[in-house]
């Protein structure tokens, strides 16, 4: 492969994903100007070890790995990754299922229709932890597997299981609070009348 | 763990065992005979249903709450510059 063949595939399979990344690197900086950088970074990596890339692997996930791994780089010095594998995201879902009962008869009933839904989702993202917001970013978004997921953030894949679960269920509680801030939904219903 | 009994109908299944297949039912990540005890639960509990129809929107909801960055034209002309200084040839 000649050096032009070699950046022509580059540009086919890494530059063409540069929207991804941008939004994988937004996900996990929060911060767009740090997100730019990540991505910057990210590429710089991507390019320099180019040749070990193995032909017809999947480009993005790759680089979604790399970025992920410049991240946790720079913020080394921050608190330290909340390692919750050993958390019983069943009882999560559990958890999650008692509230929407609740949410319910507080009149949650149609909320997804009577809140702005799309500012809501990506406020209650924007809450959550890293770790449980790259999960959802990676299987709810990307569409990647628990498999793959688990091979771009180094875990098993019961860890990208167990975060996802609790990651859609803050999402879930965080779609509530919304809704109660909007005054959609009193939580819990109040007893007696004169409540209009 | 839930089985089908012995006729080999999906066997019952409390709200509590649905809630804790919710996600991994959604995923379609259950085993067969979990998958169809999760559904008839589903189909015949109304509290279970709302909740995984809730659920179920919620995900379908997420993609686009969350879209792709667009061209990002300034930031896609840095990183060409930048990789220009390792040999890169622009198109
Ligand atoms: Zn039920």
């Amino acid at each position: 492969m000649t050096e032009l063949e070699r950046d022509a595939a580059f540009d086919a399979q890494v530059l063409a994903a540069l929207p991804h990344v941008v939004r994988f690197a937004r996900a996990l900086a929060h911060d767009d100007a740090l997100a730019d950088d990540l991505v910057q970074e990210t590429y710089l990596r991507a390019y320099r070890s180019w040749a070990t890339f193995r032909a017809g692997a999947d480009a993005r996930r790759w680089l979604f790995t790399i970025c992920r791994n410049v991240y946790l780089r720079h913020r080394e010095r921050e608190s330290r990754v909340v390692d919750t594998s050993g958390e019983d995201a069943e009882l999560e879902s559990l958890a999650a299922a008692v509230e929407h009962g609740q949410a319910e008869r507080s009149g949650l009933g149609d909320l997804l229709d009577r809140i702005e839904v799309a500012p809501a989702i990506r406020s209650a993202l924007a809450a959550v932890p890293e770790v449980y917001r790259t999960a959802v970013i990676l299987v709810d978004v990307e569409g990647e597997s628990y498999e793959a997921a688990a091979e771009v953030l180094g875990v098993p894949v019961g860890t990208v299981r167990s975060r996802l679960f609790r990651a859609r269920r803050l999402l879930q509680q965080s779609l509530f609070k919304y809704a109660v801030d909007a005054g959609i939904v009193r939580t819990p219903a109040p007893p007696g009348p004169g409540a209009g | 763990m839930t089985t089908t009994d012995e006729r080999g109908s999906p066997a019952l299944i409390e709200c509590e065992a649905a809630a804790r297949a919710l996600y991994d039912y959604l995923d379609g990540r259950l085993p067969m005979a979990t998958e169809a005890s999760v559904y008839w639960h589903i189909e015949t509990c109304r509290n279970c249903a709302s909740h995984f129809a809730f659920a179920r929107r919620v995900l379908d909801l997420v993609p686009s709450a969350v879209p792709l960055a667009g061209e990002a034209h300034a930031l896609r002309a840095r990183i060409v510059e930048s990789l220009k200084v390792e040999g890169y040839a622009e198109r």
